[in-house]
């Protein structure tokens, strides 16, 4: 017979709710059995590169449309249409990802970075593909940013910046990694778009397994960062891998594992 | 030779008329043997041929003719060209199957008209002359010899020289016949046994035969049985003379079966001629007509078809209008616990005020409508079965998981606006399978009606997506819950997607099925006079496929003829009908 499990909302742990109530910025998507199947996909050793990707794609698909659908609601403009039955319908329209403003005096385009993604690069360009699936016309910015797996707790080392013109006037960044562990990377992140002139109010970390250490390293360095997460982990072992978690993110979607 | 019927799941729903455009000579009794069913072993049914001693009035060719679910009339010389592709008619007067439910989705029974007569005494001209001037679309014919009983070796040996009595009631199951008789009678699929006349068993497949409004039941032992004479709404009895059958038997075994004079004889002396004056000729007293002469005798032809024909329009079922004028007592009640309507975010309100504006362009319109599909989808397959699970991680840890539980999950579309949701759905389950309805409103009753059904062979036990785009009146998704429940498809197993629902819609289907699952990404509150939803978004299957010309076609001289269209279709899930009269298909086709 069907599932009884039948509300979105009833697969939230115990353990998360202590988590939000730590911290307040965090939100973990409530986990249908339809995500945590495939979530049990993903975490399964025994699932192929293939698999791997086609889950990880439309479980990342499903957490971005999440995050779009918790954007407060001055992301959105109160918009009256006329629907083709000539019937106005009160909706609303998020706001564009990059909007123009003619100015008329020099007759110049002045356009307004509002949304873009940034992805650490190599596991978080996993989910642009989801995210220009959402938002087409979306900027997209990438940061290269290493674990030295040469330094004793792994630390992260920045390589490679190339971000979109204005980020400092957007309205909100969407920062993607996939695994978030130590942390070190998206601390590291975070700290070069600060350099930047990027607030922190304007920065949300997206995320698809998070791990307690993680998530204390980070808000003990940036209390106000918004973290939006599919699942939290158990904790992290003493390689710094997320427990259970699938092992290494990049190499299992980009099938560059040697067996 | 491809067997001409177990391959055809095509449910084909057609008019007498346009078979009589196409095909003139089809009634002709020139029968030949070879392009009948003889799928194995060519060299020892050439043999059988000879020393087939049948002793029944049917020609082999009318089992053809019969083993199609609807019948389609193509008996005669040219079948043979005709069996290797399947054909489907749609008459100059395009009529699908009307509702034979009520608006709370139960059943009407069928009409079920019986013919009796002896031997060769013409009840099966009776039977498609009826078929014939009916001119009602949805007719199922069933025939007493599908039902002869499988013989032991023994009586297989006497049928073989002669000397088994097929004119005898207990050559009959009769069991097996009431069963499925009761079953058709009460809008159901059955499945017919096909008899083998060579091997006298049953052969291991069956023809499968779908409810109908009216069914036409014919035997020399039609009567015979108090239980099926208590199902028949109207009984015939086709009395022609001893002589006249005689002859006819004489010509039809001599000239087509090529059987010695003698045999023939002296068959109809030992079994035809005493079977018809002891079972056959005393069941006269139960029919309500008695017709001489059979099939030439038009005027009682008439007088029973005028009698279906009022007894129909007694039954007949106005569902739309019905609905509406139910609806005035349903939307006082809560919405129905059934429907499960997607958690309303400003997201959804965003992505739902971009498909509901006019001015959208097609293709924002689709890739918009995509993401509320997935969505939509998505959620739908929360309400699967799912089951405990663990697996092993790469750190070699255990991780305690979900996974679907083994189900058969079928899409069930309705042709056009509900195939849009079919890719979203093969994209979140991957061995879905997905079934198609055709269903469209008659322009001149508003009633919608069943044209076409292709659906899996399982699909009894899988759970049901029903998928449309937008659910209005609701009358096009009852029909299709309601082919899915004739289809032995339990009710809870069903769920209807759609994007935008209304509420009449929800409480029209949520109250007459309350087992049938309602998922919406949308509820809007009204529907206008033309049952629009309302605020609504138009017609989707127009929007998504590009066939509304408002952009283009202002002052193209269509318009006209549009603008009917839509004055006598106005709801999205129902479109206006094809004009192509005919339609053919290659069975390879339609196997694909």
């Amino acid at each position: 017979m069907w599932s009884s499990n039948t509300n979105m909302n009833g697969g939230i742990k115990d353990s998360d709710k202590l988590l939000k109530l730590k911290y307040p910025t965090l939100s973990i998507q409530s986990l249908s059995n339809y995500l945590l199947a495939l979530h049990t996909k993903l975490r399964d050793q025994s699932t192929n590169t293939q698999e791997f990707v086609k889950y990880s794609n439309k479980l990342v698909h499903s957490l971005l449309e999440y995050t779009l659908s918790i954007l407060p609601a001055d992301y959105y403009d109160i918009k009256t249409i006329q629907t083709p039955c000539n019937v106005p319908f009160q909706g609303c329209s998020l706001i564009s990802s990059i909007s123009y403003n003619n100015n008329n005096t020099d007759n110049t385009m002045n356009s307004q970075l509002n949304l873009c993604g940034i992805s650490i690069v190599r596991a978080g360009e996993s989910m642009e593909f989801g995210l220009r699936s959402l938002i087409p016309d979306i900027p997209i910015g990438k940061i290269l940013i290493q674990r030295d797996e040469f330094t004793q707790n792994k630390q992260a080392k920045l390589f490679y910046t190339k971000l979109p013109m204005n980020i400092t006037q957007a309205k909100q960044i969407f920062l993607m990694d996939p695994m978030l562990a130590t942390g070190g990377s998206c601390i590291l992140a975070i700290k070069t778009l600060i350099k930047l002139g990027v607030t922190i109010q304007q920065i949300t970390f997206i995320n698809l397994i998070a791990c307690p250490e993680g998530l204390q390293r980070v808000y003990a360095k940036y209390p106000q960062l918004k973290i939006v997460t599919s699942f939290v982990d158990q904790g992290l072992n003493e390689h710094c891998y997320i427990l259970p978690g699938i092992g290494d993110y990049g190499d299992r979607y980009f099938g560059t594992v040697t067996p | 030779m491809v067997p001409p019927i177990s391959d055809n799941d095509d449910e084909i729903f057609q008019d007498s008329r346009s078979i009589e455009l196409s095909n003139s000579s089809q009634y002709s009794r020139t029968v030949s043997f070879k392009n009948t069913r003889r799928s194995s072993s060519a060299g020892k049914a050439a043999t059988a041929r000879l020393r087939r001693q049948r002793t029944t009035s049917r020609s082999k060719e009318d089992r053809v003719f019969y083993n199609n679910r609807n019948p389609i009339y193509t008996a005669g010389k040219q079948s043979r060209k005709l069996y290797s592709r399947c054909i489907i008619y749609t008459s100059l007067i395009y009529r699908g199957r009307p509702p034979w439910y009520d608006v709370s989705g139960e059943t009407k029974e069928a009409f079920v008209i019986g013919i009796c007569g002896g031997s060769a005494s013409g009840k099966t001209t009776v039977a498609k002359r009826i078929v014939e001037k009916l001119n009602v679309p949805w007719v199922s014919l069933l025939s007493m010899d599908s039902f002869y009983k499988v013989l032991s070796d023994e009586q297989h040996q006497q049928a073989n020289e002669n000397n088994y009595n097929f004119d005898h009631p207990d050559a009959f199951d009769f069991n097996r016949l009431l069963e499925t008789l009761k079953n058709l009678k009460n809008g159901k699929q059955v499945e017919i046994p096909l008899y083998n006349f060579q091997t006298h068993s049953r052969e291991n497949y069956t023809k499968t035969l779908y409810g109908a409004n009216v069914v036409i039941f014919e035997g020399i032992m039609a009567f015979a049985s108090k239980e099926i004479r208590e199902l028949l709404d109207m009984k015939v009895f086709v009395d022609t003379d001893a002589d006249i059958r005689l002859a006819r038997r004489l010509e039809r075994d001599i000239t087509e079966r090529g059987r010695e004079i003698d045999g023939v004889i002296q068959q109809y002396t030992r079994f035809v001629k005493p079977s018809y004056d002891n079972f056959i000729a005393p069941t006269m007293i139960y029919a309500d007509l008695i017709v001489p002469r059979g099939g030439e005798n038009k005027i009682a032809i008439d007088l029973i078809v005028n009698h279906v024909n009022r007894e129909l329009q007694k039954r007949g079922l106005k569902v739309r209008s019905e609905i509406a004028h139910r609806f005035e007592f349903l939307k006082e009640l809560p919405m129905p616990q059934s429907f499960y309507l997607l958690e309303q975010t400003l997201q959804t309100k965003y992505l739902h005020t971009i498909i509901r504006n006019h001015k959208t362009g097609r293709d924002e319109f689709i890739f918009y409508s995509n993401r509320l599909m997935r969505l939509c989808t998505e959620y739908a397959l929360t309400l699967l079965p799912f089951e405990d699970v663990t697996v092993e991680t790469q750190q070699g840890l255990s991780y305690q998981g979900k996974k679907h539980v083994n189900a058969r999950v079928c899409g069930v579309s309705i042709v056009r606006a509900g195939e849009c949701l079919e890719p979203a759905l093969i994209e979140v389950y991957k061995d879905v399978k997905i079934g198609k309805i055709l269903i469209q409103t008659n322009q001149l009753t508003g009633e919608p009606e069943l044209h076409y059904l292709r659906l899996p062979r399982d699909i009894s036990d899988s759970y049901v997506f029903i998928l449309d785009a937008t659910v209005a009146t609701g009358a096009a998704a009852m029909m299709a819950i309601r082919v899915l429940l004739d289809h032995n498809v339990d009710e809870e197993k069903i769920a209807l997607l759609s994007l935008l629902v209304s509420k009449q819609g929800v409480q029209t289907i949520g109250y007459a099925f309350n087992k049938v699952k309602i998922i919406a990404t949308a509820c809007d509150e009204h529907l206008d006079a033309q049952y629009f939803i309302c605020p609504g978004l138009g017609n989707f299957g127009d929007r998504y496929f590009g066939t509304d010309n408002t952009n283009n076609s202002k002052n193209e001289s269509n318009e006209n003829s549009l603008r009917k269209f839509s004055e006598f279709h106005p709801s999205d899930d129902v479109s206006p009908p094809p004009t192509a009269p005919v339609l053919e298909f290659d069975q390879e086709d339609s196997r694909l």
